[in-house]
C-alpha cells in the first residue's frame, strides 16, 4: 500500500496555493464582485483541494474555485446580481497598483471599477471563460475541463463576452 | 465569414489556440485587409489595459500573492484561525469577542460569592454567636457583632440589634 508523508502531501500543497493563489483570487473577484467574499472562498476553495495524493492541475483548481463561487451566488440569491452592479464604488476605491503617473492610476482604478460592474451583468458562464482566458491565460481546453463544455464552445462565449463588456463599458463611458 | 466567425477568430488567435495552417491564414487576411489590422491591434492594447486593471500573471509588484499564499498556509497550520476576509475582528466589533467573557464573569460572581460566603449549616451571612456561660447556644442569620446588651430574662449577652 503506498503511503504518503504528511509533510511531502503540505508541501505540495503549500506550492499549489503558491502557484495558483493569486490567480485563484482574481477570478473569484471577477466572478462574485465582492472582494471579502473572493477572499474567503479562495480559502474554501484551497481547502477542499488539500489533502490529495495527487497535486491537482490549474483545470481542477480553477473547477474547485468555480464550485466555490457557485455556491457563494446561490446562497447570495438573484439579489446578488443587482448589488454586485452598485459595487463599482467598492472597487474603484480599491487601492490602485503603482505607477509613475497619478493620472494613470485613477484611471485604472476607474476601469477597475467599471469593468466588475461590466462582468457583473454577463453570465457566470461568460465570467469564467472571459477572466480565465484573458486574465489568467489558461487554455480552451482547460477552461472547457473547468465547464464541463466542448472545448470548440469555448472562443464563442469568449467572443461574445468581450463584446458585451465593449459595450457595457462604452455606455459607463469608458473608452473600451 | 461572417462578423461573428471573424469575432471568434480573431478571440482564438489571440489567445493562440488556432492550428499553425489557421494561425497563417488569419495573419493572411489580417495582411490584406487594414481594417481587420486595426482591430487586432485595438484588441490587443484593449487586453493589455483589462489585464492591468483586473491583475494579470506575472505582476511581480503584486502584494497580494506572497501574502495570500502566507495566510492560507498559516490558517490550515493554526497560526491563524480567522479567516483572511476583511471581516477580521476590530475595534468596532471587538465586542463580540468580550461580551461571553463578561457574562461569563457575572454569572460566576453571581454564582460564586453567596457560595463563598455560604456558613457550614447553610445559611449565608457572618456567623454570629449568642453565648451564654462562654458557650456558643444558638447561631443567627444577618446578625452584626456589636455591643452587649443585657436582657432582663437572665444574664445572655446578645449581640446589638437583636430583639426577642
Amino acid at each position: 500500500m503506498q503511503t504518503v508523508d504528511p509533510r511531502s502531501q503540505d508541501d505540495s500543497w503549500t506550492r499549489l496555493v503558491d502557484r495558483h493563489g493569486a490567480g485563484v483570487l482574481r477570478y473569484l473577484r471577477s466572478v462574485v464582485g465582492d472582494e471579502d467574499a473572493a477572499r474567503d472562498l479562495v480559502q474554501e476553495t484551497f481547502l477542499k483541494l488539500r489533502g490529495r495524493a495527487d497535486e491537482p492541475g490549474p483545470g481542477l483548481v480553477y473547477t474547485a474555485a468555480r464550485s466555490c463561487a457557485i455556491d457563494h451566488l446561490r446562497r447570495q440569491g438573484a439579489r446578488r446580481r443587482h448589488e454586485v452592479a452598485c459595487e463599482p464604488a467598492v472597487a474603484a476605491s480599491r487601492p490602485a497598483r503603482q505607477s509613475d503617473r497619478p493620472d494613470t492610476a485613477l484611471e485604472e482604478k476607474m476601469l477597475r471599477g467599471a469593468l466588475l460592474e461590466a462582468l457583473a451583468a454577463l453570465t457566470e458562464d461568460q465570467r469564467t471563460v472571459f477572466h480565465l482566458s484573458e486574465i489568467e491565460g489558461l487554455p480552451y481546453a482547460r477552461i472547457a475541463e473547468v465547464l464541463g463544455v466542448p472545448t470548440g464552445t469555448i472562443a464563442s462565449r469568449k467572443h461574445h463576452a468581450v463584446l458585451k463588456l465593449r459595450d457595457h463599458l462604452r455606455r459607463l463611458g469608458h473608452d473600451a | 465569414m461572417t462578423r461573428d466567425d471573424w469575432g471568434i477568430a480573431l478571440e482564438a488567435y489571440l489567445d493562440e489556440e488556432l492550428t499553425t495552417k489557421e494561425a497563417e491564414a488569419f495573419a493572411d487576411a489580417v495582411a490584406a485587409d487594414p481594417a481587420k489590422g486595426a482591430e487586432l491591434q485595438a484588441r490587443l492594447a484593449q487586453r493589455a489595459r483589462w489585464r492591468r486593471a483586473l491583475g494579470a500573471p506575472g505582476d511581480r509588484d503584486n502584494p497580494e500573492v506572497p501574502r495570500l499564499s502566507g495566510r492560507i498556509s498559516g490558517r490550515t497550520s493554526g497560526r491563524f484561525p480567522d479567516r483572511i476576509s476583511g471581516r477580521m475582528p476590530n475595534a468596532r466589533n471587538l465586542h463580540q469577542l468580550w461580551m461571553p467573557v463578561a457574562l461569563a464573569a457575572c454569572l460566576a460572581l453571581a454564582f460564586g460569592v453567596p457560595r463563598l460566603l455560604r456558613n457550614d449549616d447553610g445559611a449565608v451571612g457572618p456567623r454570629s454567636t449568642i453565648t451564654r456561660d462562654g458557650q456558643v447556644a444558638a447561631v443567627r442569620y444577618g446578625e452584626s457583632p456589636g455591643r452587649t446588651v443585657r436582657l432582663e430574662s437572665g444574664s445572655i449577652e446578645l449581640p446589638a440589634g437583636l430583639s426577642r
